[in-house]
């Protein structure tokens, strides 16, 4: 398990994560941050990806609208800026944050323990 | 072994998916419509009063007044039960040009949309500043963004309504205070199906029709919420509110229930105007719907008005991933 793995973590969190949060955040926040810890593999990097992307991903549908917006130029940077630091900056941020952080710990966790239990040799 | 971790992750899966078929097919609104984000408006209103001494022929007034602009929603939850709502507000040139306004303006998703109903919560800090408890608005900024929802205050949201109405049905418009158990509520009625066309889409609506005769109720509502008092003495000024007419035609897509337009006129009555006074006074507002946003409107969402695949299928080939990388790690794991 390496720094690699940690990315493409992060990446299979956002990409499954954002698109099944385009139907329902909440599910797309948790189903998103347990396929990122699988792939990121350890503990704290499962941890790490879940703290990084629970908030991304329960403000991916309002994220992907706003950056659609600026890259048409409907949006200048300035309303950008604004939308988007208002809508992270909200003491549910750092719940969604923590939350993923837990869910990611506990699915590395669980597939560590699947990983040790075939590895020892059955007596 | 294997088939076993297969079927505990299709199951998994399934559970997670109850909430989404959960929310969709119960009776009441479809999921979408508590998210609008890039749902696009424009709004345009004229008012226009016209008075004059019949005998003398002195005009008492005389005021035309042409107002557009164009609202785009944004969304995002706020916490497990509500979903907060803002909006970029569009200014047309002349706007711009005579108030020294961006031609955009940014207002941050701080109204709380109840999930599963048609409630609108304000931010607490709203009550603060209204009830004098916090004077100064850089301090109201600074608590505005971790301020908590007010329950004790609703408004009933105008922009959905229940997915499975028919025709004959009541819809409620209005606003209730909690604390005090008093509000103004008025009941729309689903009239008929309309057929209207809108990006060049033609969609099934149903038209909601609503009355409003009676201002002075709202008034006296208002002044009982809030221990304010509203033109206690003027009489006139009351008369002339008692004597307006509301009439509005709301039209809602018959599959998801979203406002696609509203037309909204008022207009005083003739017994209301003196009879040495000849004129009218009166005011219209038309709301349409520009660009559905994540919308799923027409049976169209949004994935499919962006790049032309059906909403389904990239849902679907998410799953498709999803199955891979688990299945790809549990062999990982066997080998």
């Amino acid at each position: 398990m390496s720094f690699l793995s940690f990315l493409a973590g992060l990446f299979t969190a956002l990409l499954t994560g954002s698109i099944l949060a385009l139907y329902y955040d909440l599910i797309g926040m948790v189903v998103g941050v347990a396929v990122g810890a699988l792939v990121a593999g350890t503990k704290k990097s499962g941890g790490a990806v879940g703290f990084l992307t629970a908030p991304i991903i329960m403000y991916s549908s309002l994220i992907i609208y706003i950056l659609y917006s600026y890259f048409t130029g409907y949006i200048d940077i300035t309303s950008l800026a604004i939308v988007t630091i208002t809508a992270l900056l909200n003491l549910y941020t750092i719940i969604y944050a923590i939350t993923g952080m837990i869910i990611g710990i506990l699915i590395a966790h669980i597939n560590i323990k699947k990983i040790e239990k075939r590895e020892t040799p059955k007596e | 072994m294997f088939g076993r971790k297969c079927i505990f992750f299709t199951v998994l899966v399934l559970f997670a998916f109850l909430p989404v078929v959960s929310v969709s097919a119960s009776p009441g609104y479809a999921f979408e419509v508590f998210r609008p984000n890039g749902t696009k408006y424009s709004v345009s209103s004229i008012v226009d009063i016209y008075f004059e001494n019949v005998t003398s022929g002195e005009v008492y007034a005389n005021e035309s007044m042409d107002i557009n602009f164009n609202f785009t929603f944004i969304s995002k939850r706020i916490d497990l039960k509500h979903i907060g709502w803002g909006f970029i507000l569009e200014l047309p040139e002349e706007a711009v040009n005579e108030t020294n306004f961006p031609n955009k303006i940014s207002v941050p998703p701080l109204l709380a949309v109840e999930e599963g109903s048609r409630r609108i919560y304000f931010p607490q800090v709203l009550f603060d500043l209204i009830e004098g408890r916090i004077s100064d608005v850089g301090e109201a900024l600074k608590n505005v963004f971790f301020s908590k929802i007010n329950k004790s205050f609703y408004i009933l949201n105008p922009f959905y309504i229940s997915k499975d109405v028919k025709i004959g049905d009541k819809v409620d418009y209005g606003f209730w205070y909690v604390k005090r158990d008093t509000g103004y509520i008025v009941n729309g009625e689903v009239k008929e199906k309309v057929k209207i066309n809108i990006a060049g889409l033609e969609i099934e609506t149903w038209r909601v029709e609503i009355q409003v005769s009676n201002l002075t109720e709202v008034l006296d509502v208002v002044s009982e919420m809030f221990n304010v008092t509203l033109f206690e003495n003027d009489t006139e000024a009351k008369n002339v509110i008692g004597n307006i007419t509301i009439t509005a035609n709301l039209y809602y897509d018959t599959k998801i229930g979203w406002l696609t337009k509203a037309n909204i006129t008022a207009h005083l009555n003739p017994e209301a105007i003196p009879e040495d006074v000849t004129g009218h006074a009166q005011a219209s507002i038309t709301l349409n719907l520009l660009d559905f946003g994540a919308l799923n409107i027409g049976g169209k969402g949004i994935v499919f008005r962006l790049i032309g695949i059906p909403d389904e299928a990239l849902l679907i080939s998410d799953i498709v991933i999803i199955a891979l990388i688990v299945i790809t790690i549990i062999r990982r794991r066997r080998a």
